[in-house]
Order: structure tokens, then sequence, then C-alpha cells
């Protein structure tokens, strides 16, 4: 088990990449709230060593999709909604973000992800195989599809990728 | 124009993880760290208390059967010269032997008879000491037993008289039972019970015998003095002297086969 210190420089350094996962996989906070303690109790308890930061981070977002993915598994959430999850979500997307926020959102999880590690985190399309343990040529379908819907979502004018 | 690379950048820029999700997560992971830290603790301790008990119970068992087993409970001494002694377990199994002689350490040194049954040790023994050449024709072959298994006194001696009987059958052969204040007193002057009682009856009759002066006699040799001294001694008895030796050897323990019980051998 890893110590105190290092839980706690992981939540530091690592927490917004978690959350921008999240966000783009889960609607409530206390989905959020739970993905969050399920990947960095994951990382306390991950003895090995990792190779460097960049596989360090690698293997957080591997987990982070992971464990949206189980969310959604859950007999229990899958039926079950308390108030609670009604709460609050994106209150800190600026206006001018909120409709390319949205049509990334309207995407499927898998053309969400190769979206998010392609374009924000500068992932290559072989990278992105390894976190999600996917076949090359499938993460190219995927963006190439990916970039697609989201032409056509934004338009022409909004999209010049 | 922005390209979409741009515009992604910008906008996840914009998500960032809530101060209170970083605490409450940190808060939680402190609180599960020690509570898994916790726990490893008690298990270890747990672990450690099995191992602990198992090898109490192992140790205590161990020591309870060597107990059980290693304690003498039946002593059967053998004197023909060689004197030796066998000590038997609550089982009936040799646990030890003793030899209050030269002779009896050299027929101890050719007779294993460690953990071997009574009636088998007492077959070896006097295997080995008829191969010696002791115990022939003439030789007074004197066994005792004092067990504290009472119920089976009788057949452990009936069963003694018939094996020596087997490997000696023309020797005179005495065999009985002694009390263990007997043993006791011979152990006390490293003589075999029957010696002890032998020299303790010689030296009613002739005061001028010692124990150590006796103690290399053979039993045959030790009654025939005492047969030989008892004319003697019923005259000096009459003018009224006493044996100091005799004191010394009975030390108030009882008379010659005190308690003891004769078996039918020759006399």
């Amino acid at each position: 088990m890893r110590s105190n210190s290092e839980a706690d420089r992981a939540v530091e350094k690592y927490a917004d990449t978690v959350r921008r996962v999240c966000f783009m996989h889960l609607k409530n906070y206390s989905d959020v709230e739970d993905v969050f303690q399920e990947v960095f109790l994951k990382y306390i308890l991950h003895e090995e060593p990792f190779e460097s930061d960049a596989h360090e981070k690698a293997w957080l977002i591997r987990v982070t999709i992971n464990s949206c993915k189980d969310i959604f598994k859950s007999f229990f959430r899958r039926k079950v909604c308390s108030l609670e999850d009604i709460e609050t979500e994106p209150f800190y997307i600026q206006e001018e973000n909120q409709d390319l926020l949205d049509a990334v959102l309207k995407l499927p999880d898998n053309y969400k992800n190769v979206i998010y590690l392609f374009y924000y985190e500068g992932y290559t399309a072989v990278e992105i195989a390894r976190i999600l343990n996917r076949r090359e040529n499938t993460i190219y379908t995927w963006l190439s599809r990916a970039k697609a819907k989201l032409k056509e979502e934004l338009g022409g004018e909004h999209y010049n990728g | 124009m922005n390209t979409i690379m741009d515009e992604l950048k910008k906008a996840f820029d914009g998500i960032r993880a809530e101060d209170r999700l970083k605490s409450s997560t940190a808060e939680f992971l402190e609180k599960e760290m020690r509570r898994r830290s916790l726990k490893q603790n008690r298990t270890a301790f747990r672990r450690f208390s099995v191992a602990f008990a198992s090898a109490a119970v192992l140790f205590f068992s161990g020591m309870f059967a060597y107990r059980l087993y290693f304690t003498p409970f039946t002593y059967i001494d053998v004197d023909v010269n060689p004197s030796i002694e066998v000590i038997l377990n609550r089982f009936d199994r040799v646990i030890d032997t003793y030899a209050y002689n030269a002779d009896g350490e050299v027929i101890l040194g050719k007779a294993d008879i460690r953990n071997k049954n009574y009636n088998e040790a007492i077959c070896i023994l006097f295997d080995v000491i008829a191969q010696d050449g002791y115990a022939l024709d003439d030789s007074l072959i004197s066994v005792t037993l004092q067990t504290e298994r009472q119920e089976k006194e009788s057949i452990m001696l009936s069963d003694i008289e018939s094996t020596v009987r087997q490997h000696h059958g023309t020797a005179r052969l005495e065999c009985f039972t002694i009390g263990g204040h007997v043993r006791d007193a011979a152990h006390c002057l490293n003589l075999s019970p029957a010696k002890y009682l032998a020299i303790q009856d010689l030296l009613n009759v002739d005061p001028t015998a010692t124990v150590d002066s006796c103690r290399n006699h053979t039993i045959g040799e030790l009654k025939e003095l005492t047969e030989h001294h008892s004319g003697s001694h019923h005259d000096a008895a009459a003018e009224g002297s006493t044996a100091s030796e005799t004191e010394e050897v009975t030390g108030g323990e009882g008379g010659h086969h005190d308690g003891g019980h004769h078996g039918d051998g020759h006399h």
C-alpha cells in the first residue's frame, strides 16, 4: 500500500484529469465522488512502481474510464436514483464552450474517449490503443467517425480540425 | 479561426476537480488507509496468535506425550551376578536400564532392549546372559518386580517367570514383588533389591559382615553364607549380641520381602 503523502500527491496532481474523464461519462456528482474514491483507492493499493509520470497518468486514465463503465454496469445504479444524484454538474462551464462540450458529450463513449485523449491529452493513436486496450486501426476508425460526428453537430463554421 | 484542438483544449481546461471533491477524496483515502492498516495489523496479530496457539498446543501435547511415555511405572531387577534394572513405562515398554555392576554393564551393552515390551526385553536379556556364561545350572537367578500397576503385578510376575524358565530351565529362580521403599533403600546402596535383601539376611546373622564386603558376592553365595552363619547367630543371639550393620542396611524399610510375594521358583 502506498503512503499517505503519495496519495495526497496523486490527488493533487491528477484530480483534474480524472475529473475531465468523469465529466465525459457521468451525469451526477455522487457518481463522480464514487469514481474518485475508487480510482485513487486503486492507486494507493497498486504497489508496482510506474515507469514514468506518463505511465502513471495513462494508468489513472484507463482505471477512471473502466470505473465509469462499471458505474453503469451496476444493477443498483441502473434501477435506483436518489435525490442527491440530481445534484449540480458543470457549473464551471463557460458559455462559449458549452456548444462544443455538449457536442462531445453527445458522442458515444468510445468516441468521447478518443476525442479527449487525442485532442486534449495529445496521445497518439498507438498510445490510445494501449490505454483503451484496442487495436490501433480501431482507434483510427473511432477518431475519424468522432470527428465526422462533431463536424456534423457543430457545423463547418465551428469545426476546422 | 481556432482549430477544434484549441477549442477542445480551452473547453476541457475549464473543467477542474472541485476543492471539496479533492478534500473528500483525500479524507476517504486517509480513513481507508487507516482502516486497512488496522485490519492488516489485526490480521497479522490474529495470524501470530493462531501460530503461537498452535505452537503452544504442539509443545504441550509433545510434553504431555513425552511425560506419558517416559514416566517410570515398573521396575524389574535381575540379579544373576550381572545386576541389572529394567525400567518400564505405563505401556510396559522399556524406557531405561541401569547396571549395578560391571557385569551388568557388559550385558546391557549387548542387549538392545529399549522401547521393547517387557517380555521381549527379558527374553533378549536372558539370551545375552546365557551367551555370556552366566546362570549355569546351579546358579540362582533373582528377579524382583515393583510396579505402580497393582492389577497387573501377578500377570507380569508370571510372564517374567515363564520367560526366564524358557531360557534357564534348570537354574534356581526366585521371583517376587517388592515395595517401592525396598527398591529405594537398595538404590541408596547401589544394590539390586534382591541382593539388598540377601545382604540384610546375612547381616542379621553375621555381625562382622558389612555391605561393602558383601557387595561383590552373588546372591547364591550370600545365601550360603547366611545359612552357614545361622547356627552361630543363634548362639550369639542367646548371648545378647547385636549386629550394628543390620540397623544400617534395613534402615527401617521393613524386613525381607516386605509386602512381597515369592514366586514358586527353585530355592
